[in-house]
């Protein structure tokens, strides 16, 4: 009888566990996807050090290292955004917004383009010498080369 | 220098409109305009501090500023911002060029600007009149003194700047020379220094008046009306400021310096009336202007600073150090700066300013009569931003206050009949819509 008890005591268990799991708000399919960095298939690097890639998006670095211009893509809004933003830039998303807000107001500098969708951005970027962006892994990314991000 | 001034805007607008034609698509996509919109209100119990009328409480805190920044080719970038202002008795609305400059950036290690461009000093002097990045209403007033502001926004001349990397980090570094331009030596805190040395000047000028005039001694009382035609110029400046960024990742850590020299000219009109049975004199009446021709250096004015930030705290203390002529005053702060929410954001900051850096009891002013609190400025300040949406902010601060060093005073024969209230307080808060 002890033992049938326990036996319900588990399954209960593992139900609310598992009612709570799925239950979770704000994982949907996309954010779980991967992120990858993409660059316009003319850029002279295959990969790129994180602090590379901050350097770039906060504007103190500017140009690839055959001169040419680099050009980088954000998105507008959303998970994929935020992610990419406190993985590969460190900082909150609110403290990047800031950065930026610094930049244009003293004329310091332009904010990286933003698109509204991935889409959109893969366009941008496949088009656009220098151009570089990032997206989830389930988004079709012709024509443009994938970077590796080392730590 | 200006000449200079006079051709500034001339040049950056031919050069914007020079470089459409060729690149209208792209200049279309490197555009970029931002705007903002603040009303502040502020209310201070015991003294007047930074506005007119403060103990009444005022509203006389407003900006409204347009930045446009353009690029219109590879490097070159152009960029302007007009403000309008209401700070008290300065600016009162009119809307005027905040800075405006061309920027040339060749390498990452070098660019040049030159143009009215933003004074790089401290680590937030740059961004002193944009309330959207920081929780607080004001910045620490014992290194960015509003006061000031017009004195310390923003040179005029050439600078060159740009950023190095090594393993032992990444340095910005930024270096200048050129001019300052202070709109209106006839207000705010040069009105409020003048008038005070004026008054302070009075019974001197009336012993004046009766040496010219071979009257008995005490037959004369002079009282100040106005200043006339009160100019500052600065001769030339030159400074730099560093920004360190170890491989700790947040911690940055900066050294600026700025040194140079003015001129301040101007006139005080005293009404002079004389005691004729005393004096024998038959006018009774007369009027007496005293030219002040002060030539200063600024020997130094140095902030060496230090932040972190990890997550959705930052930390940052700042120390101020200046000499100018005379004056040696000195100031620094410690805050805390936490975002608790996507909207809520607090700040906690002490800060500590010194109207003379040798003299931090204030014992020079206990030996004149005066308590030794008008040595000093204390300050304990609490904020609170609410983001209303992407798009509006609302924030509220208060500041407990011992010592009176940065206050709007009176002249010291006053000061010395009802000395200022030792602790007292300030409210002050500000909604900004920005885009």
């Amino acid at each position: 009888m002890r033992r049938r008890n326990r036996q319900a005591c588990r399954s209960i268990v593992i139900a609310l566990v598992a009612t709570a799991l799925l239950a979770v708000p704000g994982t949907p399919a996309q954010a779980l996807a991967e992120l990858v960095i993409i660059a316009h298939a003319d850029v002279p690097v295959g990969e790129l050090e994180q602090s590379d890639l901050e350097r770039i998006y906060l504007g103190k670095t500017s140009r690839w290292p055959d001169g040419t211009r680099i050009m980088p893509a954000m998105l507008k809004a959303g998970d994929t955004q935020e992610e990419f933003v406190e993985d590969y830039l460190d900082r909150p998303l609110h403290r990047f917004a800031t950065y930026w807000r610094q930049m244009v107001f003293t004329g310091k500098g332009v904010p990286p383009r933003s698109f509204v969708s991935e889409t959109t951005l893969v366009d941008f970027v496949t088009a656009t010498p220098g151009a570089l962006g990032f997206v989830t892994s389930r988004t079709e990314a012709a024509g443009v080369k994938v970077l590796r991000i080392d730590d | 220098m200006l000449v200079i001034r006079r051709l500034l805007l001339p040049i950056l607008l031919a050069t914007t409109v020079l470089a459409v034609p060729a690149t209208a698509g792209e200049l279309g996509e490197s555009l970029d305009l931002r705007g903002f919109v603040s009303q502040g209100y502020l209310n201070t119990t015991g003294n007047e501090y930074l506005i007119p009328r403060s103990l009444e409480g005022t509203a006389e805190l407003f900006e409204a500023g347009i930045a446009l920044t353009a690029s219109p080719r590879d490097g070159l970038r152009v960029g302007m911002q007009f403000l309008a202002r209401d700070f008290g008795d300065q600016g009162n609305g009119t809307v005027a060029l905040d800075w405006a400059y061309l920027d040339f950036r060749w390498y990452d290690q070098l660019g040049l600007r030159a143009g009215k461009v933003k004074l790089p000093f401290g680590l937030y002097n740059e961004q002193r009149d944009l309330d959207i990045l920081r929780t607080g209403v004001f910045l620490p007033q014992s290194v960015y003194p509003e006061y000031l502001r017009d004195f310390a926004l923003a040179y005029e001349g050439l600078g060159a700047y740009g950023n190095l990397v090594s393993g032992a980090g990444s340095l910005d570094y930024h270096v200048f020379g050129g001019t300052l331009n202070v709109p209106d030596a006839g207000a705010g805190y040069w009105k409020d220094n003048f008038e005070q040395g004026a008054v302070t000047n009075q019974p001197a000028i009336a012993r004046q008046v009766e040496a010219e005039r071979g009257l008995t001694p005490g037959s004369a009382t002079a009282t100040f009306a106005n200043i006339v035609d009160p100019t500052i110029t600065f001769p030339w400046i030159a400074g730099g400021a560093l920004v360190w960024e170890p491989p700790l990742n947040g911690l940055r850590l900066g050294a600026s310096l700025l040194t140079g020299r003015f001129l301040y000219e101007a006139e005080a009109r005293y009404d002079v009336d004389i005691a004729p049975d005393m004096a024998g004199d038959p006018l009774g009446y007369a009027s007496h202007t005293w030219t002040v021709n002060e030539d200063a250096n600024m020997n130094h004015l140095t902030v060496l600073s230090a932040e972190f930030t990890w997550r959705d705290l930052l930390l940052a203390t700042e120390y101020y150090d200046e000499r100018i002529a005379d004056s040696t005053p000195a100031g620094w702060y410690a805050l805390a700066d936490w975002r608790a929410h996507d909207r809520w954001a607090l700040a906690l900051t002490w800060s500590a300013y010194w109207h003379d850096r040798h003299n931090r009891d204030g014992s020079d002013f206990r030996t004149v009569g005066l308590p030794e609190y008008y040595g000093w400025q204390k300050v304990l300040t609490g904020a609170v931003r609410c983001d209303l949406n992407e798009n509006w902010l609302l924030k509220v601060e208060y500041h407990f206050i011992d010592g009176v060093a940065q206050a709007r005073l009176d002249s010291w024969q006053e000061e010395f009949a009802q000395p200022a209230a030792r602790h007292w307080g300030m409210l002050t808060a500000r909604t900004t819509v920005y885009f």
